[in-house]
């Protein structure tokens, strides 16, 4: 089988390398090759050995880590809607996802039902993210004549996991378009960045689509298709229950445990802290993530919340929810492990990751709080830390110069 | 005791035992322009001459008054040029029959003068830069190197207490240049000879690079645009002692040979020099690639260029094969090694990891990950200064620590880069490119 494919590989190679008939299409051949065969590059003088690590195997290991969330992720979309149907009474989305979903049917017990809704639900938005995503980078990488990169998978499905279940399809093209091409590729591609590309996409949907994208309605897949809302049933994630109620309005609809767990409306990924955390456990393990980011933004999220609880307010019933809450609903835990701890577009000093993750920390619970526009705050949070992460570095940089300067300035 | 903690010793195979060989036969040894930095040759013999050990080879034309001398006598078979007519190897049939030059010490009215006319100089290199030290200019210190950490290194100790009183005499030399210039000797054995006095003896211990003279520099004595030390390993130390004991240059000098692909991994005694295939005759595996220096930091090289160079103290063999795995993205690793744990091996530790020459990635831009700065024990920010070198933006690199710097100090980050960047070869260019700037 190895030989055959090697034996394939070494004819059709020819063909794209420089002079060949195919030589422009060279990036495609290489990421076709990459995905089969270990690369085959012997080293140069004059360093001889190679640590086994690639920037292949640093993404696959994130794309493999969000595997338990997009899992978790399907299985919430198909409960959340069944739930739905089954308070109103109607087991019908009344769009083209109906028909895929009455192979199966709706059987408001069942775990396979529950997985297949979400399947159809979140495996398109996935696909066309994939497949949008991959076009530009095979444009860039043509165009530019480098290879294409495997930050790609990661981009995608954080992308893909971080949107409410019911995105319109052509939304989500346009949003991994915009995280691509205006977040990563006109800097120069995966490592030149100094955004998120995933968020940077999504925070363009965010402001071009409010109506898809935010308000009570969109959290549970079939809920804007039908438009039904009885009586004691808004379809709001725990956030919107928060920024009316207060404590009391998340603890009135929701148990803490449930929102642990992920039994709540949400973005696809974002719901389960429980998934959430195998994966932190396997970036931290692997060290791929930054234990520094983690838990600065951690520490960060629960002094300020804690502040916040102190100070109290009469007008704003936010100020009253403590940092256990803020830990589990929202797209907090998503963010923190997923989006944070992209290593390029975060600080890139050790001491700076500490100051960088306290930022994030602080400024989520700050836009949670205290703006009223936007009940959820990762996201712009992140962003924000995103464009400081350059000062930050600059900051410790210059503390080092100075300390550097000091050691020389001989006995 | 200077403890360090950062860094990374490479689990590979095949390291040697002290076991001494004196036994392999030369006959070909070579001057290779890559040993010195900066170096730009006016030849001072030709092609067929016949050359003494001792005898001027060439002179730097960028540091003039500068010599590299013969280290064995013999014929002078070929000088050869590569592109724009670079330097690249003076290569000299060896001929026990012709003499060596005699120098005594005694006709020379100081030190630095014997140094030059001798050639031994070239046993020195100056810090920052690591180019031959330059004439007229004195350094602030001298540093002294007898550790070893590079992977399949030998603890230098088990060679110089072969020759402890050489290299005793050579210290003392060194110590007595000039009684401004501090004199530093860093070593990694407890049982170590501290005898000499006025020297500034420091042990240090740690994974490697504990045992680079850039890590001792850092932490003892540090250099940067206004302070330059020079630096010596303890061979030449030892080779300085028998020069002043014998009056002729060492032209033999101790390496070890190991790796996975070496038969007998243990210490030779070897002429400074020696073709590699000479060296290596019937002591390695087939499809081998044979590396002068460590598998770190070395050169291998083809016809003119198969050649010790002058400051290796270790010839490396590995197989010359890369990994060939199908869908590695997703196999667990069980042999492949990582400073990342990112494979199974971090975990289930195998009895052997698989070392070859694969390169196992492709050329991707710079992505911060944590095991940039796990490498380095030195007060650097790694990840910063490795890009301020990719983007050449000498003067933040220069804050940040580059002259602190020789390739070999950056082994480990080209080792551990996923994006698999050479930056000793970066580093070489931006150092280049300093040198013009700054002096």
């Amino acid at each position: 089988m190895k030989a055959w494919l090697r034996s394939v590989n070494e004819s059709i190679k020819p063909k794209f390398m420089p002079g060949g008939t195919h030589a422009k299409w060279f990036p495609i051949y290489d990421a076709i090759e990459n995905f089969i065969f270990s690369s085959t590059y012997k080293t140069t003088n004059p360093i001889h050995v190679r640590d086994s690590i690639d920037i292949q195997r640093i993404m696959v290991i994130v794309w493999l880590a969000a595997f338990p969330a997009m899992f978790f992720g399907m299985y919430n979309i198909g409960n959340q809607t069944l739930d739905y149907f089954s308070l109103v009474g109607i087991y019908n989305t009344n769009d083209w996802h109906h028909v895929l979903i009455n192979f199966v049917g709706y059987t408001n017990d069942s775990f396979l039902s529950k997985i297949w809704i979400g399947a159809v639900y979140f495996i398109p938005l996935y696909a066309v993210t994939f497949a949008v995503g991959l076009l530009w980078e095979i444009l860039f990488a043509v165009v530019r004549k480098h290879e294409i990169n495997e930050g790609l998978f990661v981009s995608s499905i954080l992308f893909a996991l971080s949107c409410p279940p019911d995105l319109p399809l052509w939304q989500a093209a346009l949003g991994i378009t915009f995280g691509i091409v205006i977040g990563k590729e006109v800097f120069g591609g995966t490592g030149k960045n100094f955004l998120n590309p995933a968020l940077t996409g999504r925070a363009f949907i965010y402001f071009a689509y409010p109506s898809q994208l935010s308000g009570d309605k969109v959290w549970i897949a079939g809920l804007s298709d039908t438009g039904i809302t009885p009586e004691g049933f808004s379809g709001a994630t725990p956030l919107g229950y928060a920024a009316e109620g207060g404590l009391q309005g998340l603890t009135d609809n929701f148990l803490w445990f449930d929102a642990l767990l992920g039994n709540i409306p949400g973005s696809v990924g974002e719901t389960s802290v429980i998934a959430i955390g195998i994966a932190a456990i396997v970036l931290l393990a692997t060290k791929v993530a930054s234990y520094r980011i983690i838990l600065g933004t951690f520490l960060g999220m629960i002094v300020m919340s804690s502040v916040l609880n102190i100070v109290g307010s009469d007008t704003n019933p936010m100020f009253q929810v403590p940092w256990h809450w803020h830990f589990v609903i929202g797209g907090f835990a998503f963010g923190l492990v997923f989006m944070a701890t992209e290593p390029v577009s975060g600080s890139g000093t050790n001491t700076g990751r500490w100051i960088y993750g306290a930022l994030i920390g602080v400024t989520v619970v700050l836009i949670r709080v205290i703006n009223p526009a936007f009940p959820e705050g990762m996201m712009l949070a992140i962003l924000f830390a995103n464009l400081f992460a350059p000062v930050i570095d600059h900051m410790v940089v210059s503390n080092n110069i100075v300390k550097r300067r000091r050691a020389l300035s001989y006995e | 005791m200077i403890k360090t903690k950062k860094g990374l010793n490479l689990p590979i195979s095949g390291n040697p035992s002290t076991e001494v060989d004196s036994s392999t036969a030369i006959n070909s040894i070579a001057v290779l322009g890559s040993n010195y930095v900066g170096l730009k040759p006016t030849m001072m013999v030709d092609e067929g001459d016949a050359v003494f050990s001792g005898q001027k080879l060439f002179e730097n034309k960028r540091n003039p008054g500068t010599f590299i001398t013969a280290p064995s006598s013999g014929i002078v078979k070929s000088i050869n040029r590569g592109d724009k007519r670079r330097f690249l190897s003076l290569i000299i049939e060896t001929d026990i029959t012709l003499d060596a030059i005699k120098f005594d010490i005694d006709h020379y009215s100081n030190s630095i003068d014997f140094l030059i006319d001798t050639g031994a100089l070239s046993y020195f290199r100056s810090r920052p830069y690591n180019r031959m030290p330059e004439l007229n200019t004195l350094p602030s210190a001298i540093f002294i190197n007898a550790c070893d950490t590079n992977p399949l290194s030998i603890d230098p100790h088990e060679l110089i207490k072969l020759d402890q009183d050489l290299f005793n005499k050579g210290l003392h030399f060194i110590k007595s240049i000039n009684s401004n210039i501090k004199t530093f000797c860093s070593y990694q054995n407890s049982n170590f000879d501290k005898s000499i006095k006025d020297v500034r003896y420091s042990q240090f211990s740690g994974p490697h690079p504990a045992g680079l003279v850039g890590t001792h520099i850092h932490f003892l004595h540090p250099v940067g645009q206004n302070r330059s030390v020079w630096t010596i390993s303890w061979q030449e130390v030892i080779s300085l002692g028998h020069l002043l004991e014998n009056k002729t240059l060492r032209s033999e000098k101790f390496i070890s040979i190991g790796g996975p692909n070496a038969n007998d991994p243990k210490i030779l005694k070897i002429k400074y020099g020696s073709n590699l295939l000479e060296l290596t005759a019937g002591k390695i595996l087939e499809n081998s690639r044979i590396i002068s220096g460590s598998v770190l930091n070395g050169h291998t090289g083809e016809g003119v260029m198969n050649y010790l160079g002058a400051f290796d103290n270790q010839v490396s063999v590995l197989p010359d094969e890369s990994n060939d795995i199908l869908f590695n993205w997703v196999m667990p690793g069980l042999k492949l090694h990582s400073k990342l744990p990112v494979f199974l091996s971090s975990w289930i530790k195998p009895k052997e990891f698989k070392f070859n020459v694969s390169m196992n990635g492709g050329n991707r831009a710079i992505v911060p990950v944590a095991s940039y700065q796990e490498i380095m024990p030195l007060n650097i920010l790694t990840t910063q200064l490795l890009k301020s070198l990719v983007t050449f933006d000498i003067e933040l690199g220069e804050k940040l620590g580059v002259l602190e710097l020789a390739p070999e100090d950056l082994a480990l980050a080209s080792y551990v880069c996923p994006s698999k960047y050479d930056y000793q070869s970066i580093l070489d260019a931006n150092l280049e490119k300093m040198y013009e700037e700054f002096k």
